[in-house]
């Protein structure tokens, strides 16, 4: 059962939208204000205003609030802003800035600011101090990441490449810093700033090694013309994946999100795998589309560009059932094609080719992952014969190097004995109950994941 | 209807998204755009307006209201003025859209509100079907692969299946309890006292765009 056999089965599940009229943006002014207003919050003493001002940047690093899911949290963001200019109209942070920072970029100009490059040097400083240690339990989670030496990842939050990058070249010289520390880098982009000449030499003067992960969703120009406008196209991030092999940093082709109904068709697969495999790319990452970008808003971009954001969310992301079967489908092929493929969903987790699901193996030196994460829990699960409690699974934690925190032990806890947020459940994973003991359950390995057994079931119609 | 109640009506449809859903008002007409696009609504209103108004329903203030150029004010009461703008369609435009598409043609079913009773407000679609002896209402559980039918009695023509999201059904029969609902060309026509509506179907074939009729 392949790919376009699932989506023959999808099809008739969930149909498509027609609308009386097209759906079309207007200017003009509406109710309410959205410059120099204030904000207040009622406390026991009486209304505040509540200030939003920001100031400089904290710190660019952080370990993902995603942690538990995760087994590279590591993120760190030299730029920031209130709009990236590639304009995805997926893009779950540009709505959420534009809330969130309105104060401080009512007084910034362009929109974008970066970190002190000073500040930044000493910062990185005193967490690369932290690399020969092994007393990690006063350390701050960004800290005991370093000490057990996880990827740093730069891109989660926000594009680090943009033009003003090129004009400034702050993440340059970020680069060039991380490779003096011959630490491990993950870069998620869209950009192709990365293929110049002075980017490769620093990428490649990192002892620790970097994978540069280049988003590309489809190799579509019209779609992604509509989709992310101001990106550079398919044919420019593909020749950039072109170089960045030559340049022997690896270039995975990140497809996320996956896109069923508007990017699947399989002529328009077959040309993005034979692309892919013309600009040297063996690796790819997969994920769906982030149930949390589902607002309104994001909606009406697509609905303004004449795509059905409803058919595609709901089969690539409301329905679990659905997203895990599609991405299978969809991995299987690429799989058959020759390409090695790895994805952070649950129901397909245990199928990826990676240790992490960022395709990394052979390409970073000396890392590790974040132990204390549901993929890391399933794999140690895996690794033993018989049914697993949360003692032995802690003691393997602590084995190597513990917990990111305190709080993550809690919520991985939590979610080992069904609780917490039921999306990063346990349950999800080729793991099944087998028993209890003091601390809960006790988990056995599955020799193929339930949930996506379960979902081809209901695709063959049993 | 109380424009008051159109207004709150209108806003269920399309999701629940309000944004920019487009009231235009003249005469004893009301029609009520969805935000999405995907539904008209005509209404008789209680009061007779003289003159066009054109509002998003989001915007509404109360029906003391007046026009002038692109700018709506409405007079909520104590010598209070809210000015909006008004969005780019007009009640001659809506009117013309209704009339294109209404049609009293195709094969029918009277749904009332305790038909819908066993449906599951969570699915996202209702697929209807019209067999020749029996109205199929057929809800596809994307979650977990369940199927739930109903099935009712009755004579008309074969007729290609073709869904309404579960939510607009519902925003449906907020407005009535018993609905003439007919198949059209890609979309469905529906009535009850007082009020008909337009509504976009969903269809079931290999494309992401969004369909226009």
């Amino acid at each position: 059962m392949d790919y376009w056999d699932i989506k023959e089965v999808v099809r008739e599940m969930i149909p498509r939208q027609n609308v009386l009229v097209p759906v079309t943006s207007e200017g003009g002014f509406r109710k309410g204000r959205r410059a120099g207003y204030k904000e207040y919050k009622l406390f026991p003493q009486g209304w505040n205003e509540y200030k939003r001002e920001l100031g400089g940047m904290k710190s660019a690093f952080e370990v993902s609030c995603k942690a538990a899911g995760c087994p590279s949290p590591l993120n760190l963001d030299v730029w920031d802003g209130k709009v990236c200019y590639f304009n995805c109209n997926y893009c779950f942070a540009n709505h959420f800035r534009s809330t969130l920072y309105e104060n401080f970029f009512d007084r910034v100009p362009d929109g974008l600011r970066h970190v002190d490059l000073g500040e930044f040097e000493r910062e990185l400083g005193d967490l690369m101090s932290a690399r020969f240690q092994s007393a990690l339990e006063k350390m701050s989670p960004e800290k005991r990441a370093i000490a057990l030496r996880i990827p740093i990842r730069l891109g989660v939050r926000f594009e680090n490449f943009l033009p003003q990058e090129k004009r400034d070249g702050i993440s340059l010289h970020v680069l060039r810093l991380l490779a003096k520390y011959h630490y491990p880098v993950i870069i998620d982009t869209k950009s192709i700033l990365l293929a110049e000449d002075e980017y490769l030499e620093a990428m490649a003067s990192n002892p620790g090694g970097v994978v540069v992960q280049l988003s590309l969703s489809s190799a579509n120009p019209k779609l992604l013309k509509a989709m992310e406008p101001g990106a550079p196209s398919p044919a420019e991030r593909f020749e950039a994946a072109r170089r960045l092999n030559e340049a022997g940093i690896r270039a995975v082709l990140r497809v996320e999100p996956f896109l069923p109904f508007l990017a699947d068709s399989r002529s328009e697969m077959g040309e993005y795998a034979s692309r892919a495999k013309e600009a040297g790319v063996e690796w790819m990452c997969w994920d769906s589309f982030s149930y949390s970008t589902a607002s309104a808003v994001t909606r009406r971009l697509f609905q303004e560009a004449r795509l059905d954001f409803d058919r595609m969310f709901l089969a690539a992301s409301d329905s679990r059932m659905m997203t895990g079967i599609l991405l299978y489908g969809m991995m299987e092929n690429f799989r058959s094609l020759g390409f090695r493929c790895s994805t952070y969903d649950d129901m397909n987790s245990h199928l990826n080719e990676d240790t992490l699901c960022c395709n990394v193996t052979g390409a970073l030196s000396g890392y590790r992952m974040n132990y204390g994460s549901t993929k890391a829990a399933e794999a140690f699960i895996h690794s033993r014969q018989g049914p697993t409690g949360w003692a032995d699974y802690n003691t393997h934690v602590m084995k190597n190097g513990g917990f990111l925190s305190e709080e993550l032990r809690e919520e991985m806890w939590k979610l080992w004995n069904h609780d917490g947020n039921a999306a990063y459940g346990m349950g999800w994973l080729s793991v099944v109950p087998s028993g209890r003991d003091e601390h809960g359950l006790k988990w056995a390995p599955a020799e193929k994941n339930p949930n996506l057994e379960r979902g081809l079931e209901v695709i063959r119609g049993n | 209807m109380e424009i008051d109640s159109f207004v709150a009506s209108l806003l269920r449809f399309g999701r629940g998204a309000g944004g920019d859903s487009v009231v235009a008002w003249e005469g004893e007409v009301a029609y009520g755009l969805s935000y999405d696009r995907t539904v008209l609504v005509r209404a008789i209103t209680d009061v007779v307006r003289v003159g066009e108004v054109v509002f998003r329903a989001t915007d509404y203030e109360g029906s003391e209201v007046k026009m002038e150029g692109d700018r709506v004010t409405f007079y909520p009461g104590s010598g209070v003025k809210v000015r909006v703008q008004r969005p780019a369609f007009s009640w001659k435009g809506l009117h013309g859209l209704y009339e294109r598409l209404w049609s009293e043609e195709g094969p029918g079913v009277s749904l009332s509100r305790s038909d819908l009773k066993l449906l599951d407000e969570s699915l996202p679609h209702v697929e209807l079907v019209w067999d020749g002896s029996q109205i199929k209402l057929l809800q596809r559980d994307i979650y977990t692969g369940k199927v739930v039918e109903i099935l009712k009695g009755r004579s008309g023509e074969a007729r290609a299946k073709m869904a309404i999201r579960t939510g607009d059904f519902w925003a449906l029969m907020g407005m009535g309890l018993l609905w003439d609902i007919r198949a059209a060309d890609g979309y469905f026509c529906a009535s009850t006292v007082g009020v008909r509506a337009i509504l976009g179907g969903c269809v079931y074939d290999d494309l992401g765009d969004l369909g226009v009729v």
